[in-house]
């Protein structure tokens, strides 16, 4: 009996892990400077910048304007164009030939993707020059860094979750 | 099998998915499969932050921003991501070992009533010394 006492171990009271944590990450912050800058950077940087600069009257006229510019509905045309050029093609194409009817469906193909992908260009082109307007720290500019950053952060815990069903299956 | 099942068969052989064996207590097993839920929400929330800052400068370049503003805002939001996911990081593994600790005191609360109940049954039958 003596012997089991001896090999119980004493816990700290939940005090002395407070002072415990505490000590560990002071340790950490004066060992790892670079880092613990960094942290305290980002947090005064996020509490600093928060949702953006609000757009004038101005901007947000400019910027709506550029972006009704952008003819989404050419857009739409030109991809439904791909899209079946596209289909034609991979119907008439064989495993490893592809005859005149299939050469000409791949150069119909070829020219409707270089149609699409002129109008996308021109339609990212236009909503940067929308952007340029809001300018990167506007609420235009974090908001669309916040959403990236959430569609990230939901994919890895995501990923994470998963993951562990599988470790617990 | 295909590329991303090939992926997930190689880290699961790395990460070593197994059954509880015939060895090892059910709380062995709960706190393996604790350390791996912690290293998987590690992993995922890393990898993320890395890809958020892979893309982060081709969402700055559409604003076509200053050379040096789009590098104090590349820079500040880096650290901003990295200050989340450290502290998301952190809760999470204090709230898991919070839990640890709470349990083994618990546990070593009863344990030492347990001894004190045998020590006062010895002493009231002393012809059991």
């Amino acid at each position: 009996m003596r012997q089991n006492q001896n090999q119980q171990i004493a816990l700290p009271s939940v005090a002395d892990m407070g002072a415990l944590v505490v000590t560990g990450i002071t340790t950490f912050a004066k060992k790892h400077k670079v880092i613990s800058s960094g942290y305290v950077f980002g947090i005064l940087f996020l509490l600093l910048v928060g949702s953006g600069t609000k757009l004038t009257y101005d901007q947000s006229k400019q910027y709506d304007s550029i972006m009704n510019s952008i003819d989404l509905n050419a857009e739409f045309e030109a991809s439904n164009r791909y899209a079946q050029a596209s289909q034609a093609y991979r119907a008439t194409k064989g495993w490893f030939s592809c005859d005149s009817l299939c050469q000409r469906n791949k150069s119909r193909m070829q020219q409707t993707q270089r149609v699409l992908d002129e109008i996308r260009n021109e339609g990212y082109a236009r909503m940067s020059d929308a952007k340029s307007v809001a300018g990167i720290f506007s609420e235009v500019g974090v908001d669309e860094v916040k959403e990236s950053f959430w569609q990230y952060f939901g994919a890895g815990k995501a990923f994470a979750k998963k993951q562990s069903m599988w470790d617990m299956m | 099998m295909s590329n991303a099942s090939s992926v997930l068969y190689r880290y699961n052989r790395f990460m070593g998915i197994r059954k509880m064996s015939r060895d090892e207590s059910t709380m062995e097993y709960v706190m393996k499969l604790l350390i791996q839920v912690l290293i998987n929400f590690s992993m995922g929330l890393i990898m993320a932050l890395f890809i958020f800052i892979c893309g982060l400068w081709g969402i700055i370049k559409s604003y076509q921003a200053n050379p040096l503003t789009a590098l104090a805002f590349f820079i500040g939001t880096s650290c901003s991501a990295f200050a989340f996911v450290s502290t998301y990081l952190f809760a999470l593994f204090g709230a898991v070992a919070g839990g640890v600790y709470g349990v083994a005191k618990v546990a070593e609360t009863n344990a030492r009533i347990g001894q004190g109940q045998r020590r006062q049954n010895v002493q009231n039958h002393p012809h059991h010394q």
